[in-house]
């Protein structure tokens, strides 16, 4: 075989040499054929507990690499949904041996990496620690403290993460996509909610424990410096007499894709830009015959920047900053998806365009061109992907696990490059739907609701819990609550008008708490408009706010902004330090809107419209009168930014009720951001000088 | 020394060290072409890619006062396409074929790369032997390349909460020797430049006798071999280049200094000490010293300024090696009202420390682990492996074969030369101390 190489490469050499001397350099060298995959077959080994264990030795690095994992299918949580994520926390809060600050130095002394999670874990360690370092993991699988305190820490932290998700349409669409494709009430369909979360006890988390950490049905996969025997040895003495409940994997009932295309909006007003989500249910196991097909037809209509959605909304219609697909596979049912990220005014557009090509694709022929260059973009990304050290035995358990043939992974670039023009187009008139989709939208409903309307589809409403909702409702007059007598009340309960009119200036000190640093507050006002407000840090502004009636700026670590004309403008036209004093002047309009339920106190919701056509909904509470909420948002370029001001612990300064609580909300379409203020003291009608907004 | 009872251990204990020895170790074929181009290859089966990469030896550092910022132009002006490249094509070659691109420039070397799947082996090589051979420079691309490099400075230096902390450190840390700038380089030079400059930059420094192919995947040795030589056999050589001598006014004296930044609220507080630089066996002694400061969770600064004191946001210390100097910085960020002085304090007294007292067996052994681990996955992709052989001839006297003997050297360092490294370079009439304040607007 050598030999015969030499033979052949001798060849190569002896043409290549006549060849260097005639080179023409304007020819572009011609690529080989598209390269196999080929990756060491592992060695396998079944213990009668149901581990499958996977051994791919590699000595090139003197590390190892284990993973670890539970196939468990698709579970159900039901009403304490995030049950088997926070299990998977709890395992990594120390043992029943070590406390977790003694693992995490005990692991990291060695230099080793360890990770666990509900679905198993996985960790990397010098080839010298290998044993040291599966131990600590067993250990941490087998034996988990389960503190009550670690707990309830790791509770919160899931609350925290759920909530600063709230307002984020990237997070809301993930789950509505969920949800309406496969049913909210289903095993791949439901989702978290601070309820669900909130109903997760440490039993709960004890049970799910029991249930679904077994070596039932598992795998550990080992790669790296280790021989085929040293493996097994330590897989058997640390795992061989483990035992644990049996699984079956749960039979998911498949559901169906709508009769006809439907929109489904779901109702997120406070973003500028909406997310698209064309979608629908796919049956694309691995082992699917039209899989190669399927991935090159994705490739071609949405699979990167040289694909046509990214071409036609971003390049020729600049509707959006990247626009793409994709096509889950899946031993269960899985979504194909072609997705946008669009402001509100050319959304109705853009879902147009993304139909128009998902029924081009599936009417005609794709070029040889595009063809090629998607076997091109796969077939690379993907030879390059195979550096990572772990994939070969991953793919290797994916055989396995999946069912799929022996050569699978070896043949895959191959099979990538024999796809023809016409199997893409098959694959796209049968996985890409055109007229039996959902399309979702999550953002602002009602911007771009008649547009869609008026394509002809069917419209369907939903809030972000996914329930459907009629939005009309919503934004129509209550003509139950009279608005100006809520503002007049307000009024009245804080002291009257004539007391709050007196309210001429005013100096709060206080804390205010940003990602776990304590900054001082301070915010001083005076009538009718100056404003100054301030955080900082051992005496230096980390963020600054000032408005002296005519100017004004902001500024944000060192940063300075100066205030805009329309920002100036809004600032200077209040007349009182309590603005709803405003509300009855010329200009003003107030509506009710349906009453709503802040943290269990029933509240009216008062929509102000401003002189300036900005608008700001507040919400009083029924039971004592008292502003709790006020919500405004603000364009800040493409993106929306919505402020909420939360008023607790209203208390008497001089002669009005003033809030010692106030909470800020600041959402961006990522997420959002709470910025809690206590107040400690008040200084109202003295201390203030026009000096003081310089 | 008992040999008879430790035979055994001692047996076993030297073929362990031998498997973990060559276990890791990078095969590769070097030459040179007749052009005096360092050709490097190491086939790597594990996956079929190949990443081709050329490092040219030039750096700011080769650059000359009045013209600064010339290597890191290139950087840029070396994508703006060949004789048989178009303009605006060279990037959009490389993803249409599956590719991905890149470049970055030190003060010491530049570094050009192409990650293909492996059956586009050959269009790397030819692409990168269109950039060496016959790059157009021209007022065009000169003037586009300006305006991006601009843009650059400003997101990045200008813009850029402590973007200016490093440039003013290598201004007080060198006085002739020209690490005295950064990369960037100044703006008033680039736009001072001739086309004819840049042409001369060019014909000067990116020539094959000062530059090393260095190429890693799954490729076939001697078929890369011919591919090496039908493109890059016939680009000519250029004049031999000398290296700027490293030597600078020593620093006799404790160095403080202010530096003003309107684009920071909380100040900073560094110290940077000049040390030794690449290819001395104190480059690896002052890495492990970093890492003892300031790796991970429990390194000691962490420990005891962030988490115990709670008197630092963030403080951290690193070994900023470059070929001729090092350069060992210590950074902190107050929290609160805490003094600079306070944080200057403790950070001198953790180096007072080490100083006296050996660390223990324990820590010692961690440091070794981790450094270990860092080392290996730094070994673990194509372009890393080809990054790090061209590493070991640039910079460690034409030794190719540095990127085996990394982990010896790691595991050499001792206790006591942790120590006596922390005796001899962490002193405060070897640094600098800058105060880096918030300017008011």
């Amino acid at each position: 075989m050598k030999k015969l190489l030499f033979t052949i490469m001798g060849g190569v050499i002896a043409y290549s040499s006549t060849y260097a001397q005639t080179l023409d350099r304007s020819i572009w060298p011609k690529a080989g054929p598209a390269p196999t995959v080929h990756f060491a077959q592992p060695k396998i080994v079944n213990l009668p507990n149901g581990i499958t264990l996977l051994i791919v030795e590699d000595h090139t690095v003197p590390e190892v690499r284990m993973s670890f994992s539970i196939d468990r299918g698709v579970i159900k949580e039901g009403d304490k949904a995030g049950v088997l994520s926070l299990m998977g926390e709890m395992l990594n809060e120390g043992t029943q041996k070590h406390s977790k600050a003694e693992f995490d130095e005990a692991v990291e002394q060695m230099g080793s990496s360890v990770n666990l999670s509900s679905g198993g874990g996985n960790f990397l360690a010098l080839k010298k620690y290998t044993e040291a370092t599966f131990q600590y993991f067993v250990e941490a699988l087998k034996e988990p403290a389960f503190a009550q305190s670690s707990f309830d820490k790791v509770q919160k932290q899931a609350l925290t993460a759920l909530k600063s998700n709230e307002k984020s349409a990237a997070a809301v669409s993930s789950k509505a996509v969920n949800a309406l494709n496969y049913g909210k009430n289903t095993a791949l369909g439901e989702f978290e909610t601070p309820e669900t979360v909130g109903n997760i006890t440490l039993a709960d988390v004890k049970d799910y424990y029991k249930q679904y950490i077994t070596p039932s049905r598992s795998y550990v996969v080992i790669s790296g410096d280790i021989s085929n025997a040293e493996a097994e040895k330590m897989v058997k003495k640390y795992m061989g007499d483990w035992t644990g409940t049996k699984l079956t994997l749960p039979v998911i009932t498949p559901v169906s894709n709508p009769v006809k295309t439907e929109v489904d909006l779901v109702n997120l007003p406070n973003v500028v830009q909406s997310k698209i989500v064309v979608s629908n249910l796919v049956n694309m196991k691995l082992s699917n015959p039209d899989y190669f097909s399927a991935t090159i037809a994705n490739q071609i209509l949405g699979g990167g920047s040289e694909s046509r959605l990214f071409k036609d909304l971003r390049e020729k219609k600049a509707y959006t900053y990247g626009s793409y697909s994709s096509i889950g596979t899946s031993r269960e049912q899985s979504l194909f998806k072609a997705t946008a990220e669009v402001r509100n005014e050319k959304t109705d557009s853009a879902v147009y365009a993304i139909q128009r090509n998902i029924e081009a694709l599936r009417k005609t022929l794709p070029t040889n061109e595009e063809l090629d260059g998607a076997k091109a973009i796969y077939s690379g990304s993907f030879a390059i992907g195979m550096e990572n050290p772990t994939l070969g035995a991953n793919l290797a358990m994916n055989i396995l696990k999946y069912d799929l043939p022996k050569d699978f992974y070896n043949k895959f670039l191959t099979n990538i490059d024999a796809v023809t023009p016409q199997q893409v187009q098959g694959a796209a008139q049968k996985y890409f739907n055109y007229d039996q989709s959902r399309i979702i939208v999550t953002g602002k409903a009602e911007e771009y609701m008649p547009g869609l309307k008026k394509m002809g589809y069917t419209v369907k409403t939903f809030d972000t819990n996914i329930d459907p909702v009629d939005l009309s409702a919503a934004n129509a007059v209550n003509t139950n609550v009279n608005a100006s007598a809520v503002v007049a009340e307000y009024i009245n309960k804080i002291g009257g008008e004539s007391a709050a009119k007196g309210l001429n200036s005013f100096i709060a000190n206080g804390e205010v708490s940003i990602q776990g640093m304590t900054l001082q507050f301070e915010q001083k006002a005076m009538a009718p408009n100056k404003e100054y407000m301030s955080m900082s840090m051992g005496g230096n502004a980390v963020m600054k706010q000032v408005f002296n009636g005519t100017t004004g700026y902001a500024m944000q670590m060192g940063q300075k902004k100066e205030m805009s004309k329309d920002e100036v403008a809004k600032s200077a036209s209040n007349k009182y330090l309590i603005p709803q004093l405003s509300y009855t002047s010329a200009g003003y309009t107030l509506k009710a809107l349906a009453d709503e339920t802040l943290d269990g106190d029933n509240c009216h919701k008062i929509e102000v419209t401003l002189p300036s056509g900005d608008k700001t909904v507040e919400y009083y509470s029924i039971k004592t009168g008292l502003l709790l909420k006020d919500v405004t948002t603000t364009k800040q370029g493409d993106m929306s930014v919505e402020t909420s001001k939360i008023y607790t612990n209203y208390q008497k300064v001089g002669d009005v009720l003033l809030p010692f609580g106030l909470k800020l909300v600041i959402t961006v379409p990522q997420g959002s951001q709470e910025i809690p203020i206590t107040i400690k003291d008040y200084k109202v009608n003295s201390g203030v000088s026009a000096s003081d907004f310089d | 020394m008992n040999f008879r009872r430790n035979s055994l251990g001692l047996v076993l204990g030297s073929i362990l060290l031998t498997t973990s020895a060559t276990a890791q170790k990078v095969d590769f074929t070097e030459y040179n072409l007749s052009n005096g181009l360092h050709v490097i290859l190491h086939q790597n089966k594990k996956a079929p890619d190949v990443a081709v990469s050329v490092m040219y030896h030039v750096g700011s550092k080769n650059e000359v006062k009045g013209r600064t910022g010339f290597a890191h132009f290139f950087e840029h002006l070396l994508f703006e396409g060949t004789k048989n490249i178009k303009r605006g094509e060279f990037m959009k070659i490389v993803s249409n074929n599956g590719g991905e691109n890149n470049a970055n420039t030190t003060q010491d070397r530049t570094f050009y790369y192409e990650v293909f799947p492996i059956n586009k082996e050959e269009l790397g090589l030819w692409m990168e032997s269109e950039r060496m051979l016959h790059p157009v420079i021209n007022e065009v691309g000169v003037n586009t390349q300006r305006e991006v490099v601009k843009e650059e400075k400003r997101l990045r230096y200008d813009n850029s909460p402590y973007g200016q902390l490093l440039v003013k450190i290598f201004a007080d840390l060198y006085t002739n020797f020209p690490y005295n700038w950064t990369t960037i380089g100044s703006m008033d030079d680039l736009n001072a430049a001739k086309l004819s400059e840049f042409q001369n930059f060019f014909k000067k420094f990116y020539v094959p006798n000062n530059a090393v192919l260095s190429i890693s995947g799954d490729i076939n040795i001697d078929q890369t071999k011919q591919w090496v030589a039908k493109y890059f056999e016939t680009i000519p050589k250029g004049a031999p280049i000398t290296q700027p001598v490293a030597t600078d006014v020593p620093i006799t004296h404790q160095i403080v200094d202010t530096a003003y930044d309107p684009n920071i609220q909380i100040p900073a507080l560094v110290t940077a000490y000049r040390v030794p630089g690449r290819n001395t066996k104190d480059e690896v002694v002052m890495d492990l010293l970093s890492s003892l400061l300031s790796g991970g969770k429990s390194g000691r600064l962490n420990k005891l300024m962030v988490d115990e004191k709670q008197e630092a946001l963030e403080v951290t210390s690193f070994n900023y090696t470059l070929e001729s100097f090092g350069n060992y910085i210590n950074f902190a960020l107050p929290n609160g009202n805490v003094s600079l002085d306070t944080l200057l304090h403790d950070m001198d007294a953790q180096i007072k420390l080490l100083q006296t007292d050996l660390i223990g067996e324990k820590e010692y052994e961690k440091l070794i682990n981790n450094a270990e681990v860092g080392f290996l996955n730094s070994n673990s992709s194509n372009l890393q492996i080809a990054e790090n052989l061209a590493d070991g001839y640039t910079f460690y006297n034409k030794n190719t074969n540095n990127v085996n003997e990394q982990l010896q050297k790691i595991r050499s360092v001792t206790r006591e030369d942790i120590r006596a490294a922390a005796q001899k370079y962490l002193n405060p009439d070897n640094r600098v101390v800058l105060y880096y304040l918030p300017k008011a607007k």
